[in-house]
């Protein structure tokens, strides 16, 4: 057959294709070019999720569980307050989690996403402390590595060819240097790029250098305490004490512009899943039934003006004050959502990164710069990491020492890890990591009201991970032996 | 008219002190299937990756289409039209069909992957392969046979209308029907004109599709012949000793370093 | 295709109808209840009853189609089911034998082909097909009910008795009796060319055409002749030699014995000296060649004996399309468009048709395989 005969075949099944309904391509691969009934679709749903493809099914699953253990065992756990506040706590492991989402696909490991965070908060807080003096702040040998570091990192990436690395670390250079005048706006702007710094040369000892990811971030680990410790100074703290920081994690959105949330993220997944299902459907390619995804966005746009209404009421224990409003910290998480999800699932660079976390080898043979995707997943890890750390600090009001150490960075890991995501690689989604940091949220506030002392809260946490764990490994056994 | 599409001469491959190629020459013939046979060692797979750009040659030069190329990555290979199709590692299981053929080549509209359309591609060119044994293209590679396997890397190549299909192996992990079906396929892309290079060691196959027969021994080209004019004793013999009756190299001892 | 309606009982009508629709599945594929009504002239409930008893037999299967027009509720598509009933389709050629296991509705489930370089013995040809038969058996879960041959000669359809095939060096090969005794199933086997014409007419170019002529080189030159919907047979089953059909008295000497035989001037033999390349070329090398072609003048000759012969073939057989299948389908299109417009030009029937379209058949290197699948689908549509 020659290309031009099967570009003629070609010819003839797009002609069909256009065509409506009756005829055409429908006889090569039957069940592509055939709708699946809403029943089916359940059915195929249920039989994906037998052969072992759970997803975060369990996660979710998990998570009802406890609000209902947790609301009938505490008269105060399913009031507004506490759920608007649960929301505040949980939001700086959730996010750190979503960072490490990226690096869990390639089946890598950051262990210093935590300590590294606090690096970042440091930093920050020192900007901001010293109006903008970094030099002042930090003392001249200390400046001066500082700045060093951030020149390494700028070379590093671009010799790796990873411009959006060189460019974030390049604006901390040219802050640090020009001692830009403090602003809370320019300071977490820095403590993101000194982030993006860290993950580059992180990065680049893994990737290039090709030290396991396992050691590097062990030993950067402790390098990252010792510096926050050098740069805050024994028994210290820096307090923050600016507003626009403070309201990050303690602020809420006006009732108005709650709803214009509400208005805006329902109608945006809307308008994405219908013009996606619609394409599909006019392509003539399967798509889930119309009905079940008129049914999704239905119960999505409920749940949202459900909760929208819930936190727009005044939730103050109070008559002093009104307290009300869907608190900043979640539009904050639904948009990183949002673009790290489309970044994962609609870009060349998503896709490259499941490949190479599927099969390194097979992606470096389709012509994949595996190196270059190594490297910038940790970018994105301790960028990630430096949003956390905002987040933390601004709730809390203050830097201090243990920034980001004890378990910020296993919390952040058992949130990608219960949530569905693979410690294997090439399995996983963001929104496991969102879920994963509100079953511990969850877990830390419900038995905090319990008045359960924090041995028992760890104990909890960690069986849960375990469970959660247990859950990945059984299903991954059980999807090997369903494709046998 | 009927130049070689893809042209060897002198390849040679160390590595470090093992010589494991000596001055290769190979034509490749579009719509040939060219076999490539050998013993374990003989430096078949070798030969092959650094057609396909994985190794780095010491010397030699390599033909596409009459041009000498340089060839210095997967990518450039594929830019050329040359597909390879390995006997492992050549897919991503976490991924599904459509996802694996586009694997590095993602057809993007403003930025963002074009799934919709990739999903036609795809579809269409293994239906152009009648291909029909996969439920559906968004099945995850993870869950195909081995035999489906292979079908969809040897259907990338022609979804991305290469020039030249090397295949490594294809058949060495399939039962014998599955065999036969990969078989099948490598005869139909020669047939529309690709030229296609089969790594076997077995017989039976490179005597059902080959149209010729190249034989390494420890490194050297011992003979390139027509499949209709040997046996399979002397094809066993030309892998074995390097020689078998006037065909190979004149003193195949004196290959033995 | 059955006999007489007259007189026939509530159940023969029934088996009748029901024949009558599977046939529409497998031929058009997939349709909805409400097509297949006004198609067979049925009402709905009697299609019902017929579709409802398949579907339970297995033999098809209803689903919602992914295209939809308009709003409302879909009517369902009625699919026909590839496992229900499967068929063994084996294509003889001189280079190589080709085979594949094609179920109802047409799909191909699974295929091999080898080499015929070093015999063409038929006790050979037939051990492995035996072989590659029960392989492929086993491996897709299936039982064959029939068997289709094509083999590129002349063939007694009665009994499937390979009188001669030149290229292949057969004669007088017992080729249809000899698979029925070692496949236990029942063979048809058909010349390659009356098989590619017969594809052409159920699944290629000339479905909506019921006078047609195939022409497809091979190694020779074979043509199959559809008339009024039905394939044109000489006595006993032999015709369709039209590639020996003398177009160049002071032409090449053919093996038949003739001199100037249109095959000596259109077949792969000829092509490939127009292209510059050895007689004996594989037959990817002549279509890479093609593929490759930047200055079709060279195809000149070729192509004036091409719309010669077709001329020819026009005016004695009256054909509203002309099908080139095989090789032809490498053709560029350039070529196809000025050899079809030249036959429209020259051929007096043609004008008076108003113009024989002469197309490229688009199942190429298949055409036969599927030929030899629907001769074997023949009988076994009433069994199912």
């Amino acid at each position: 057959m020659s290309t031009e005969e099967a570009s003629k075949m070609t010819d003839t099944t797009e002609t069909h294709e256009a065509e409506p309904a009756q005829q055409g391509a429908i006889s090569d691969f039957g069940i592509d070019t055939t709708s699946r009934s809403a029943g089916e679709a359940i059915r195929d749903y249920w039989s994906s999720v037998r052969g072992g493809e759970l997803g975060s099914l369990p996660a979710l699953l998990g998570l009802i569980v406890l609000l209902i253990v947790f609301s009938s065992l505490s008269e105060s756990f399913f009031t507004l307050g506490n759920l608007a506040n649960l929301l505040q706590q949980g939001a700086s492991i959730t996010i750190i989690a979503m960072g490490l989402v990226f690096v869990l696909l390639l089946g890598e490991i950051d262990l210093s996403a935590g300590t590294a965070s606090g690096v970042t908060a440091s930093v920050m807080a020192l900007d901001l402390i010293n109006g903008g003096n970094l030099l002042g702040g930090m003392g001249d040998g200390v400046f001066y590595v500082f700045c060093g570091w951030l020149v390494l990192a700028v070379g590093l990436s671009l010799l790796m060819r990873l411009w959006t690395g060189a460019v974030l670390s390049g604006i901390a250079l040219l802050i640090a240097l020009l001692g830009v005048p403090a602003n809370a706006w320019i300071g977490m702007l820095l403590a993101i790029c000194v982030g993006a710094s860290i993950g580059c040369i992180t990065g680049y000892l893994v990737a290039k250098i090709g030290i396991p990811s396992f050691v590097v971030t062990l030993a950067l680990f402790l390098v990252w305490s010792g510096v926050v410790l050098q740069f805050i100074g024994q028994g210290g703290t820096l307090g923050l004490r600016d507003d626009t920081i403070f309201q990050v994690a303690n602020g809420n959105i006006s009732t108005v512009g709650s709803w214009i949330l509400c208005l805006l993220a329902v109608g945006g997944y809307a308008a994405v899943v219908l013009s996606r299902h619609y394409t599909r459907l006019r392509k003539g390619l399967v798509a889930s039934p119309t009905a079940l995804v008129l049914a999704k966005i239905g119960g999505l746009a409920l749940l949202a003006a459900v909760a929208t209404f819930a936190l727009t009421q005044n939730r103050s224990p109070t008559n002093l004050v009104v307290i009300s409003g869907v608190p900043y910290v979640v539009p904050l998480v639904l948009v990183l959502l949002v673009i790290g999800t489309f970044v994962l699932d609609r870009t060349s660079y998503g896709r490259h990164l499941y490949a190479v976390g599927g099969n390194k080898e097979a992606a470096r043979r389709a012509g994949i710069n595996v190196e270059k995707i190594r490297m910038s997943v940790f970018v994105i890890a301790s960028s990630a990491a430096a949003i956390g750390a905002i987040v933390y600090s601004s709730k809390v009001g203050s830097v201090d020492p243990n920034a980001g150490g004890g378990n910020t960075l296993l919390m952040s890991v058992g949130a990608a890890v219960i949530g569905g995501t693979s410690l294997f690689g090439g399995k996983g989604r963001l929104r496991d990591a969102v879920i994963g940091g509100a079953v511990l949220a969850v877990i830390a506030n419900g038995m905090g009201l319990l008045k359960q002392p924090s041995a028992v809260v760890f104990m909890v946490t960690g069986l849960v991970l375990l469970l959660a764990a247990s859950v990945d490994a059984l299903s991954r056994r059980r999807a090997a032996t369903a494709a046998r | 008219m009927s130049e070689p599409i893809l042209e060897l001469r002198g390849i040679n491959k160390s590595f470090g002190p093992v010589h494991v190629l000596h001055d290769i020459d190979l034509d490749v013939n579009p719509g040939e299937v060219t076999a490539l046979v050998g013993d374990n060692g003989a430096g078949k797979s070798t030969l092959v990756k650094c057609i396909a750009g994985i190794h780095p040659t010491d010397s030699g030069e390599v033909l596409f289409a009459g041009e000498p190329v340089h060839i210095k990555g997967p990518r450039d290979a594929a830019d050329l039209g040359i597909e390879v199709v390995y006997q492992d590692l050549a897919l991503a299981d976490n991924l599904d069909i459509v996802q694996n053929m586009f694997l590095g080549r993602e057809r993007t509209k403003g930025g963002l992957l074009d799934e919709s359309d990739m999903e036609q591609a795809a579809r269409k060119t293994l239906a152009s392969l009648s291909v029909r044994t996969v439920k559906s293209v968004r099945t995850q590679v993870s869950s195909l046979s081995g035999g489906q396997r292979q079908t969809v890397a040897i259907a990338k190549a022609v979804l991305w209308n290469s020039k030249v299909v090397l295949l490594d192996e294809p058949t060495a992990a399939l039962g014998v029907a599955q065999t036969r079906q990969v078989l099948d396929l490598v005869r139909r892309l020669a047939e529309q004109g690709l030229g296609v290079v089969l790594i076997s060691h077995n017989m039976n196959d490179v005597f059902e599709v080959a149209d010729k027969i190249a034989c390494l021994y420890l490194g050297r080209m011992a003979a390139v012949v027509s499949t209709k004019d040997v046996t399979h004793g002397q094809v066993v013999e030309l892998i074995t000793a390097g020689r078998s009756g006037d065909l190979g190299i004149a003193r195949p001892e004196a290959a033995t370093i | 295709m059955t006999g007489p309606t007259s007189g026939t009982r509530p159940d023969e009508i029934r088996r009748h109808n029901r024949t009558a629709l599977l046939r529409r599945l497998h031929v058009d594929g997939p349709s909805t209840r409400a097509s297949l009504a006004a198609e067979l002239g049925l009402n709905r409930s009697t299609i019902k009853a017929l579709v409802d008893g398949l579907a339970e037999a297995g033999v098809v299967a209803e689903r919602v189609p992914a295209l939809r027009s308009g709003a409302g509720r879909p009517s369902l598509l009625v699919l026909p089911q590839p496992h229900a009933a499967v068929v063994i389709a084996i294509d003889v050629r001189v280079e190589h034998v080709a085979m594949g296991f094609v179920g109802l509705g047409g799909e191909i489930l699974g295929r091999d082909s080898w080499n015929l370089h070093r015999t063409r013995d038929p006790g050979e040809v037939i051990t492995h097909i035996v072989e590659s038969a029960r392989l492929m058996a086993d491996d897709l879960d299936v039982t064959a009910v029939g068997v289709g041959v094509s083999v590129p000669g002349v063939v007694r359809r009665a009994d499937g008795h390979v009188h001669e095939a030149p290229n292949l060096h057969w004669t007088g090969v017992a080729l249809g009796k000899r698979l029925e005794a070692v496949l236990k199933l029942p063979v048809q086997v058909g010349n390659d060319a009356e098989l590619g014409a017969l594809a052409e007419h159920v699944r290629g170019a000339a479905r909506e055409s019921s006078d047609m002529v195939y022409i497809s080189a091979d190694v020779g030159v074979g043509g199959g002749v559809i008339l009024a919907g039905q394939p044109l047979r000489g006595s006993g089953g032999y015709v369709g030699e039209l590639g020996h059909m003398v177009v160049n008295p002071n032409g090449r000497r053919c093996y038949c014995g003739c001199d100037g035989c249109w095959e000596t001037e259109v077949g792969e033999p000829a092509l490939c000296r127009a292209l510059g390349l050895p007689d004996d070329a594989p037959r990817g090398a002549v279509v890479a060649a093609l593929r490759a072609l930047d200055e079709p003048a060279v195809l000149d000759e070729f192509a004036g004996w091409l719309a010669l012969g077709l001329s020819n073939i026009v005016n004695v057989l009256g054909p509203e399309l002309v099908v080139l299948g095989d090789l032809y389908t490498a053709l560029p299109a350039s070529v196809v468009d000025s050899v079809s417009s030249s036959v429209q030009k020259r051929s007096l029937v043609s004008r008076a048709l108003g113009g024989a379209q002469v197309v490229t058949s688009p199942l190429g290197r298949d055409a036969k395989l599927v030929g030899a699948a629907e001769l074997a689908f023949e009988p076994v549509l009433d069994a199912i």
